[in-house]
């Protein structure tokens, strides 16, 4: 119970940047889903560079786990990890996701294009 | 090995470089993880040809290579070391092709009608050029040196006040074979050695050309200084070539990616959301991919 806690408060303390924002929205698209890397990095167009370091960083803050590949599907193929969202993880993926909307719908809509149509 | 197989074995290599500067325990894995979405890459049928998926493969592996090394750079005075070392190095290679050019240059400047031709100022302007490069080079050498020498006299003082000193932490796996740093060491060496017998003999010159005692040692050690630099840039050459064969010779060698270990679970370092997340999450069977199955 302390330990849940524990991780709910650290997975709170995610800083929403826009590739999270592009991997979240993947991720949460299908939460059932068991994705591998390069999966990711296709769907959600980010870069291996951009996207492990966000996965380790998910990882360690408890939002998605991951596991290793029991049975390749092609034989002599390394087995892969596999990532995909917890369920405490996907909450909160979606509240961030939700509140991120929020706040680019609430933003003022300004520009040079704009000013005289009000 | 064929030009085909150059790409996947360069990737392979970037990946292994890249792993290299992780912690202990954490490498292998990741290693084991990038190696197995580059055999996917590589085999992936939505990319259409073989070359794309090659490309695509090595960049994935350089992002990886680049990433790591942004995230594991030093910080304070290490970084600062590492710079001057880097910058060290550079120049002193800048002086070496400066020096080059105008051993190269100088048949065609001799052979000019007069002092005043195109060639000749040229020339003068490379040397010049590879002089000042070879005294930034010896400067940051000398610089290097005091701020090691200034660290170790700290850290003695401190151990005669019995402070107890923090162990610095340990650096990355050094990505360099110790073959490769000689050669660069002893490049830097010889740049060192060649404008230390450079000013020498030109303060002998200047204090009466072997008239006196201090001018006749001054040029001895001109003269020694020079031996030393020819004898180090060869040495540098030699272990240079050597260097660059190996690592060519170990990207020949190398058939793939490293045979993985039995499959299973992450360690438990890496997976912390393994022991707090609900056990449905566990319970899902893998998605085996579309394209993982048509591949033969």
């Amino acid at each position: 119970m302390l330990l849940n806690f524990a991780d709910i408060c650290r997975i709170t303390a995610v800083r929403m940047t826009r590739p999270l924002e592009r991997l979240l929205t993947t991720l949460v698209a299908d939460p059932g889903t068991h994705w591998y890397g390069y999966e990711l990095m296709k769907t959600a167009k980010l870069t291996s560079g951009t996207l492990y370091p966000m996965l380790a960083r998910l990882e360690e803050q408890g939002m998605v786990s991951s596991e290793w590949e029991r049975s390749p599907a092609v034989a002599g193929r390394p087995p892969r990890k596999y990532y995909r969202l917890t369920g405490e993880g996907a909450r909160v993926a979606r509240r961030r996701l939700a509140r991120t909307a929020g706040k680019v719908a609430a933003r003022p809509v300004t520009g040079p294009g704009l000013a005289g149509s009000s | 090995m064929t030009a085909w197989d150059l790409a996947p074995r360069l990737a392979s290599a970037l990946i292994t470089g890249a792993c290299m500067r992780l912690p202990e325990g954490r490498g292998g894995e990741r290693a084991r993880e990038w190696q197995a979405e580059l055999a996917a890459i590589l085999e992936d049928p939505a990319i259409g040809s073989r070359a794309r998926r090659q490309v695509r493969a090595v960049r994935f592996a350089a992002g990886q290579r680049r990433t790591m090394r942004r995230l594991t750079r030093p910080t304070g005075a290490e970084r600062a070391r590492q710079v001057a070392i880097r910058a060290a190095v550079v120049t002193a290679a800048a002086a070496i092709a400066c020096g080059v050019a105008v051993l190269l240059l100088d048949p065609v400047a001799s052979r000019a009608y007069s002092d005043s031709a195109p060639i000749v100022a040229v020339e003068i302007w490379i040397a010049m050029l590879a002089a000042v490069a070879g005294l930034a080079c010896t400067a940051l050498v000398i610089s290097l040196g005091l701020a090691r020498a200034s660290s170790r006299v700290r850290q003695r003082r401190r151990r005669r006040q019995s402070v107890s000193i923090p162990r610095p932490a340990r650096p990355p796996a050094r990505r360099m074979s110790r073959t490769g740093r000689a050669a660069l060491v002893t490049m830097v060496a010889g740049v060192v050695f060649l404008m230390v017998g450079g000013v020498a003999g030109m303060l002998g010159y200047a204090t009466g050309s072997g008239a006196s005692a201090a001018s006749t040692a001054l040029s001895d050690i001109g003269g020694l200084a020079a031996y030393a630099s020819w004898a180090s840039l060869g040495l540098a050459l030699i272990l240079g070539i050597a260097a660059i064969a190996r690592w060519l010779w170990r990207l020949a060698r190398h058939i793939g990616p490293p045979r993985p270990r039995q499959p299973g679970r992450a360690p438990a370092s890496m997976n912390l959301a393994a022991a707090s997340a609900p056990a449905a999450d566990q319970a899902a069977p893998l998605r085996v991919q579309p394209e993982d199955t048509s591949r033969g």
